[in-house]
């Protein structure tokens, strides 16, 4: 059992380090990695206590309760991404237009 | 190819009571090297000042516009019918254009309809107006049936979501004053645009206006024009606006 556990650490170790030094300034975002991470290392070392959680809230099993929790985060995480793209290419565009305005040109004119 | 008539020109000028040139006719055109000219030919004839925005065309719309007097905006990278009308909106705006008329690149709207396009415009019975083609009954003739029922559908999915109930969707010949050109503000970059135009009319309080026009069905507009389908993926586009 300490083998899956070590494949599972990695992972949300890995996380911490590398994404959060690169989230500056994104404070709501680095809390809830940390949070997310450290919750995932607790479960990861305990899994015992997901089973425990699950009683508390009506599902049958812990890892039940594990799936549902990471269906809502990704759809959750797909609904910020797609406002994030928008807005990108809202910036994009905005961004093309100036250009194009700047480089408009009047062909043949009298 | 007619070349510039100056005497058409002041004839204009009497009958309309506003010099073309200060109409600015804006043609967003995508991939239309083939029929573009023929296109701007009879706008340049009438002095009108045309607007090509070419949004990234990978064909040779620029040589096949060799020689005309235009305005020619290239976006560097494809954004969509709906970003090349505002890129051509503002364009307008700032060029100091009295009047802005939008214009298929496809030749299915008819340049001597504009003076009738613009003529609420002109009086200032309203802000906006545009075409529709569900007005005269030798128009309704010629929209293809299953078109119809899409379309019909469209005017349905417009006035839930706009609150505005006009008789054509998605027609893109529209003509408007200063006011109307320089408050729009288009953030659909591709389809749904149509439908955005229709919020933002009510949102600035726009007046409007709908005058029957004459659609063209061509075969190649016919061809190149949105197919049936794609009204689907408006849809979609509009609903996402609403969540985000």
């Amino acid at each position: 059992m300490i083998n899956i556990k070590i494949i599972l650490l990695i992972p949300l170790v890995l996380l911490i380090i590398f994404f959060l030094p690169r989230l500056r300034n994104k404070t709501f975002y680095r809390l809830s990695l940390i949070g997310v991470s450290a919750v995932g290392i607790v479960f990861v070392l305990f899994p015992g206590l997901t089973d425990q959680l699950a009683h508390l809230v009506g599902v049958g099993r812990g890892a039940d309760l594990v799936t549902y929790i990471f269906i809502v985060f990704f759809f959750m995480a797909g609904i910020i991404l797609y406002s994030k793209i928008r807005k990108l290419e809202a910036d994009q565009t905005e961004l093309i237009r100036k250009i194009t305005l700047q480089r408009a040109e009047k062909l043949n004119q009298p | 190819m007619v070349f510039f008539n100056k005497n058409k020109y002041f004839a204009q000028v009497n009958l309309f009571k506003y010099p073309p040139s200060s109409v600015f006719v804006i043609v967003p055109s995508f991939n239309e090297g083939k029929v573009i000219r023929n296109t701007v030919s009879p706008l340049v004839e009438q002095g009108y000042s045309v607007v090509v925005v070419d949004d990234c065309s990978t064909d040779d719309t620029k040589k096949a516009l060799h020689g005309l007097p235009i305005h020619y905006l290239h976006h560097v990278m494809n954004l969509g019918q709906g970003a090349a009308l505002q890129t051509g909106l503002e364009y307008a705006c700032q060029s100091g254009a009295e009047y802005a008329v939008t214009f298929d690149a496809d030749g299915q709207h008819n340049v001597l309809e504009i003076p009738a396009l613009l003529e609420p415009v002109v009086e200032g019975r309203a802000d906006i107006s545009m075409g529709t083609r569900f007005k005269r009954r030798e128009d309704i003739a010629q929209v293809p049936p299953f078109r119809k029922l899409i379309l019909k559908g469209a005017i349905l999915v417009n006035g839930l979501l706009t609150g505005l109930w006009l008789t054509d969707a998605h027609n893109g010949f529209r003509a408007m004053n200063r006011k109307a050109m320089c408050s729009i503000h288009l953030r659909e970059n591709r389809m749904a645009h149509a439908s955005e135009i229709l919020s933002q009319i009510k949102n600035n309080k726009l007046r409007y206006e709908e005058v029957p026009v004459k659609i063209i069905y061509s075969e190649y507009s016919q061809m190149k024009g949105q197919s049936s389908m794609n009204s689907i993926n408006i849809l979609i586009d509009l609903l996402l606006k609403k969540i985000t």
